[in-house]
């Protein structure tokens, strides 16, 4: 799972839950794959990410690195920006661990790099 | 219902029609991106955050790599599958989407709104994905069209087979699919509105913005022989076809020339195939794989899938309900699609008016049929009762007229003629609907017959396949089978709470008309030629039989009842048969396994029916099915096969055995087929007996039989005799006696089939007819019956009965019955996958212990016959029937027949199987001519003999009080054992201990699940005597019975009871094993009742308890299924290739070694510009940008709008 997806993700649709957003990150395997850079491409995903929960997130499982707190401006022109953002958002794949519902702390299990984000008949 | 029955019912519905079988799914190359919607993400801009719901393997993640594509699918097959290619994947539930509110750019929704079972499903699936889709965003929506050029359905909830290709064959077959697919979507769709009338309502529809031009009501008509063709199409490889087989290809050539599709329909069929599976996606992740749409691919219409109908039809008809909830999901669905989505123009109003029309047309057809039609409580039971009699006496012109009445727009009737060519569980589950249409009833049996042929071929398949094969099969039947079964339950226990009563009386008032008539024509029938009738008409057959059982009773007892009493007997015969049936044709849903529909597994057929359904009843049943579906429609098919085409049952049977002497591993699957050998065996020898027993005792025995017995016990005997004795006794009280007397009449016509059955070989040696018949024998005889009976019954009964005292004893509630039911199944399947060496000697042990019981019995009844006093005979049953009980564990003493069996099946096995089978069934054939010529001769021996048995009847009462109180104490050492072990655990250990038959537990544990049976058999009777006389009086009955069972002090009496409800049971069902094979046919068709039962209750958790009958008889479902899975194996032996395609889900666990294994999967097939009304009412925040049909689905392209609400 990518940290632009969990960016996405929420357990909103549980009972109960009112915001489920975000969800925090067990990570018990994260590795990082190399992706093809395209500035454009990132520099058009980056508007419909929330940089705050990225960085939280990137900094739960400790790749934060150098990632800027605040997205900087002109980031478009900012290639330096964009590859970090990049590789935050793209290259950093959590494999196995955990999501967990702030809320309720659900967990949903993330296996093989696939968060498993199926309720239980009672938790709708 | 209340919501949450539907609720859960669709969710198992999905769950075992979908997603079990989107696990089955394999990476699939047929599955191409459609080209509109490679465009729709090509035109989105870069950078573009997309999901995919429903990915299925991921096909359309890598479309356009400039955006952020994020596969969704609740498969975790396909989400692995589709995470392979590298793809961002997320586990996920359209109904319950993971992601923020408008953080989505496009999503895509390809061929998944359509598995979802109810409209309200559908809406919150649409609106979640309009929820996670930012203002501005463009979803596009995919969901199978009903109008399809290939494929026509008739209700829009349909099962759709699937056959899992070759991992090797696939990739060609799907590229060839999806080539077809895709041409014939780009050809201009045909307008296959098959529904007329619900089509014009539909017609509204609107925007999409292709449309399939014109829906003509001949193709509407065509789609139905489709339907019918598509089976047809399976059937076409298979050698063993029958005259179905025939039909149906003479329908799907006609259907294909109708349509005036270029390529075979088939063809098409595959084509809309392929369509769905693309449109699948959606909801399941691997809907996008390989979906190898075989020709005999025949979609199965599920009916009352929405809610609104099921409740009303489950007032009306119960045992309908149960069924028609689970499957009448495309009639209910109408119902509620109409209700829910406000569109009930388009979601067709049919459903409704379906049933309706049906139920008139059947009206018509058996009021011109069968003026004779008694009042029900409920017209429209009534009037099912009857056209199910019609149905099954006139099985050809019921069709005609069913399609006529179908064509009025009766998707019921469709699916019925369909489902009877195409066999496929769902119809047959719709069958349960049948209850409100005879017709329905005739092609569930016809499905189910299909679908055990699939089972069958799927279990050969897997046979061959080895333990690869197995593992598949335990997993298939671990979960899709489950899940069919749970299905099934639901629907059952909908129906169950609406009014258990009402089912019953329904069905048996119902089957009481129907089989009143039946018997009525029969007895016309019988007096010219009782052989030829049963092989006419093949429901008739078990009618037959059960009027025989009627007649009989009458000879003895009968004299003083005139025709009229005999026709309420044969009623109350009919309706415990027709109860029985309505079992059978539950179970074939499931059989459902399935079926439910199986499914399922489905099984029953979800199997259930089958699905499933046909195999049980093929081993089993055979019998079982020939007694239940002889009184609906169903029967008839198992006779005529028997009878006429002898050499189909029989080589059904053959094969079975055959199979189990092949592969060890379906130990169950092997003993119920010589079982079911032994059972068709000694059905056509009761029937025949039966038949002769009836002339003669028409004639000049039933005079003298009828004087002696009926002095005292005319009344007894009418009531023992069949169901009616039940109500017979509630007038008169009845007394143990006659009741016995009719019982030993039975029993006699039971020694005699044994006799016959054996008799191959051993009739030579021993031509105990006379003897079989000699009322006095009845002690002995009960005793031999119940003994032999639990032996043979023990193959198939044992588990569920004991799985039903598991399961009461646990009082597990009904979802964890639910559980342990699908446990059993699984663990059956494990316990045949563990025991596979040891299954094969315990398959031949078995079928040694069968034959050997069959033997004692025969030994027995000669003992008894030399036996001139009673008294002796009496002692000597009764050390006679505990030595036979030894005999029969024993494996040594095998006789000839399972030696004949044995080598048939040795030799046979595959293509020699045929023709052994035939040979055999010739033989059989012969030797049971003979022997009622010879049972003739004796009858008058018989006759005068029972007569002098009654002075002994007390004696024997007294024996049978103390069998009784044995029978009670094994009860209780079984429930202990249950208790202990896990009814799994049991199921095993029964079947160890069968094994190692020789040990007197064993016997005991026969003895036990005998009695067990014996009970399940008087509650089944009184549930069917409930049914069939609807009346307090059945209830009063029951509880008398219950009573007398209850008390120890009228153990003589309940024993009688019991066993004379056994008998009446057997005899009611028509079962022509009569003896051992009569216990067998009474705890399958128990079973097979029970399953339904039992299906609905485990649905039903509160209904559950109340159900304890049922519960065993859910456990005794999945012996059925494993009964229903040899049949299919064998069957499947035969014509693997031919019912690979009718296989249903619940057969889906038996991968095909060459061929694909045919999963059913659920659509709801949208009608034209439904999906548009759905968003346009509902999910008002998406703007409908174009509409338009590609690839057999209707595809909507909406970008969501910002909504202003004031």
């Amino acid at each position: 799972m990518k940290l632009i997806t969990h960016n996405m993700l929420t357990s909103k649709c549980m009972k109960g839950v009112t915001v489920g957003y975000p969800l925090k990150i067990q990570a018990v395997d994260v590795k990082t794959t190399e992706v093809d850079f395209n500035p454009e491409f990132i520099s058009r995903l980056i508007p419909k990410v929330d940089w705050n929960v990225l960085c939280s997130a990137a900094e739960s499982i400790g790749y934060l690195e150098d990632l800027p707190k605040e997205v900087t401006e002109n980031y478009e022109n900012n290639v330096d920006f964009l590859k970090k953002a990049h590789r935050v958002l793209l290259e950093i794949d959590i494999i196995n661990g955990e999501l967990i519902c702030p809320e309720t702390g659900r967990k949903f299990p993330i296996n093989n790099g696939i968060p498993n984000m199926l309720l239980n008949e009672d938790e709708v | 219902m209340p919501a949450d029955d539907r609720v859960a019912r669709s969710v198992a519905l999905e769950q075992a029609y979908v997603h079990d079988v989107y696990e089955q799914f394999s990476e699939n190359p047929r599955s191409r991106p459609w080209p509109r919607v490679q465009q729709f993400l090509k035109d989105l801009e870069q950078g573009s955050i997309i999901c995919d719901v429903g990915c299925g393997n991921g096909k359309y993640l890598n479309v356009n790599t400039s955006l952020f594509n994020i596969g969704g699918d609740k498969s975790t097959r396909l989400s692995d599958l589709a995470r392979e290619k590298d793809n961002e994947v997320i586990v996920i539930d359209n109904l319950t989407l993971p992601f923020r509110d408008e953080s989505l750019d496009a999503v895509l929704s390809i061929a998944v709104v359509h598995h979802l079972a109810t409209t309200e499903r559908r809406i919150r699936a649409l609106r979640e994905l309009a929820r996670v889709l930012r203002i501005g965003g463009r979803i596009i929506i995919s969901v199978w069209a009903m109008e399809q050029s290939h494929r026509k359905f008739e209700s829009q909830d349909v099962l759709v087979p699937w056959h899992r290709p070759q991992q090797l064959s696939t990739p060609s077959l799907e590229l060839t699919s999806t080539t077809t697919t895709s041409e014939d979507d780009c050809h201009p769709p045909y307008h296959a509105y098959t529904q007329s009338d619900s089509d014009s309502n539909k017609s509204n529809k609107t925007k999409s913005g292709i449309r399939k031009r014109g829906k003509t009501r001949h193709k509407g008509r065509s789609i139905d022989p489709g339907r019918s063709s598509s089976p047809s199409s399976s059937s076409l490889s298979s050698p063993n076809e029958t005259c179905y087989s025939f039909v149906r290809r003479a329908i799907q050539k006609l259907a294909g020339g109708r349509r005036g599709v270029h390529r075979p329909w088939f063809l098409d069929s595959w084509t809309a195939c392929t369509k769905e599976s693309q449109t699948k996606r959606f909801d399941q992740d691997g809907c996008t794989c390989c979906e190898c749409e075989d020709v005999q691919n025949l979609p199965i219409e599920l009916r009352r899938v929405d809610d609104d109908e099921l409740p009303q039809r489950r007032q009306t008809f119960p045992s309908s309900h149960l069924f028609t909830d689970l499957y009448s999901n495309l009639k209910s669905r109408s119902l509620t699609d109409i209700k829910t989505v406000e569109n009930n123009n388009i979601v067709r109003s049919k459903s409704s008016v379906p049933s309706i029309q049906e139920a008139l047309s059947i009206e018509d057809s058996s009021d011109n049929r069968d003026k004779c039609t008694t009042p029900s409580t409920k017209p429209k039971l009534v009037k099912q009762k009857q056209s199910i009699c019609d149905e099954d006496e006139e099985e050809a012109l019921d069709k005609p007229t069913d399609m006529k009445a179908n064509k009025g727009a009766l998707p019921e009737s469709r699916n019925l003629l369909t489902s009877r060519h195409r066999g496929s569980v769902f119809k047959q589950r719709s069958l349960n609907e049948d209850l409100m249409s005879v017709e329905r009833l005739r092609e569930k049996e016809r499905v189910k017959q299909n679908i055990q042929k699939q089972a069958s071929l799927n279990e050969d398949l897997i046979y061959s396949r080895h333990r690869t094969l197995d593992s598949l099969r335990d997993s298939f039947f671990s979960v899709s089978t489950s899940r069919r079964f749970q299905l099934i339950k639901t629907g059952f226990t909908n129906t169950i709470k609406n009014s258990t009563t009402n089912i019953e009386k329904v069905t048996s008032s119902s089957l009481r008309n129907g089989f009143v008539r039946m018997l009525q024509n029969w007895k016309s029938g019988e007096l010219t030629s009782p052989i030829i009738p049963e092989g006419e008409t093949v429901v008739t057959s078990p009618s037959k039989i059960v009027i025989l059982g009627n007649e009989e009773k009458k000879e003895n007892g009968v004299t003083v009842t005139d025709e009229r009493r005999h026709s309420k007997e044969d009623g109350s015969d009919s309706s415990k048969d027709s109860s029985l049936q309505s079992d059978t044709s539950v179970d074939s849903e499931d059989s459902f396994a399935s079926v439910i529909f199986v499914p399922k597994t489905d099984p029953t057929s979800p199997s259930q029916l089958s699905p499933g359904p046909t195999s049980p009843r093929v081993n089993n049943a055979s019998v079982p099915n020939s007694p239940r579906t002889k009184q609906s429609s169903c029967p008839t098919s198992p006779r005529i096969k028997q009878m006429p085409l002898s050499v189909y049952p029989l080589t059904k049977q053959l094969s079975s055995p055959k199979p189990s002497s092949y592969t060890t591993k379906s130990h169950l699957e092997s003993p119920l087929s010589p079982g079911s050998n032994e059972k068709l065996e000694r059905d056509q020898k009761s029937t025949k007996s039966t038949t002769d027993e009836q002339l003669n005792g028409n004639r000049s025995l039933v005079q003298t039989l009828a004087q002696k017995y009926s002095v005292p016990h005319i009344p007894k005997f009418r009531r023992t005799s069949l169901n009616s004795n039940m109500t017979n006794v509630e007038e008169s009280d009845v007394d143990s006696n006659l009741s016995e007397k009719s019982r030993n009449n039975r029993l006699k016509c039971i020694k005699n089939i044994l006799r016959q059955k054996p008799g191959f070989g051993m009739r030579a040696l021993r031509s105990n007819y006379p003897i079989v018949r000699r009322s006095s024998m009845s002690n002995g005889n009960f005793d031999t019956l119940a003994r032999p009976l639990p032996k043979l019954l023990s193959l198939e009964l044992f588990n569920p009965e004991t799985d039903d005292k598991d399961s009461d004893s646990s009082a597990v509630s009904s979802p964890d019955s639910i559980d342990s039911v699908v446990e059993n199944k699984s663990k059956n399947s494990h316990s045949k996958f563990t025991f596979p060496p040891a299954l094969m000697n315990d398959s031949k042990c078995l079928l040694e212990a069968v034959a050997d019981v069959a033997q004692s019995l025969d030994e027995a009844v000669d003992k008894v016959i030399k036996s001139s006093p009673r008294m002796k005979r009496r002692q000597l049953r009764s050390s006679e029937i505990r030595s036979v009980v030894h005999r029969s564990y024993d494996a040594d003493s095998v006789p000839l027949l399972n030696a004949e069996e044995d080598n048939f099946e040795g030799t046979s096995w595959d293509g020699e199987c045929h023709k052994h089978l035939t040979d055999f069934a010739d033989k059989l054939s012969e030797k049971l001519l003979r022997e009622i010529d010879q049972y003739r001769e004796k009858s008058s021996e018989n006759e005068i003999l029972e007569g002098f048995s009654d002075p002994y009847i007390s004696r024997l009462s007294e024996e049978l009080n103390d069998l009784s109180k044995l029978s009670e104490e094994i009860q209780k050492q079984n429930e202990y054992l249950a208790k202990l072990s896990a009814s799994d655990n049991f199921y095993s250990k029964l079947q160890c201990e069968k094994r190692t038959s020789k040990d007197v537990n064993t016997a005991i544990e026969l003895n036990e699940p005998s009695n067990e049976s014996k009970k399940d058999k008087v509650s089944i009777c009184d549930c069917s005597e409930i049914s069939e006389f609807r009346t307090e009086d059945s209830i009063k009955n029951l509880s008398r019975i219950d009573g007398k069972r209850s008390s120890s002090n009228s153990i003589i009496s309940s024993v009688a009871t019991s066993v004379h409800f056994g008998l009446s049971m057997e005899s009611n069902d028509g079962t022509s094993e009569k003896g051992s094979s009569d216990s067998h046919k009474d705890t399958n068709s128990i079973s097979r009742y029970s399953y339904g039962g039992s299906t609905a209750s485990l649905v039903s958790c509160p209904e559950w308890t109340v159900n304890k009958v049922k519960l065993p008889e859910e456990q005794c479902l999945l012996p059925r299924q494993k009964t229903e899975a040899h049949v299919g194996k064998n069957k499947d032996k035969s014509s693997l290739n031919q019912f690979l395609s009718d296989t249903s889900q619940e057969s889906l666990p038996s991968d095909n070694m060459g061929g694909a294994i045919t999963y059913h999967r659920y659509y709801h097939v949208f009608r034209e510009g439904e999906l548009d009304q759905l968003i346009e009412k509902y999910v008002q925040n998406l703007h409908i940008i174009s509409s338009y049909y590609d690839h057999s689905s209707w595809c909507v392209v909406a970008e969501k709008v910002q909504v202003w609400t004031i």
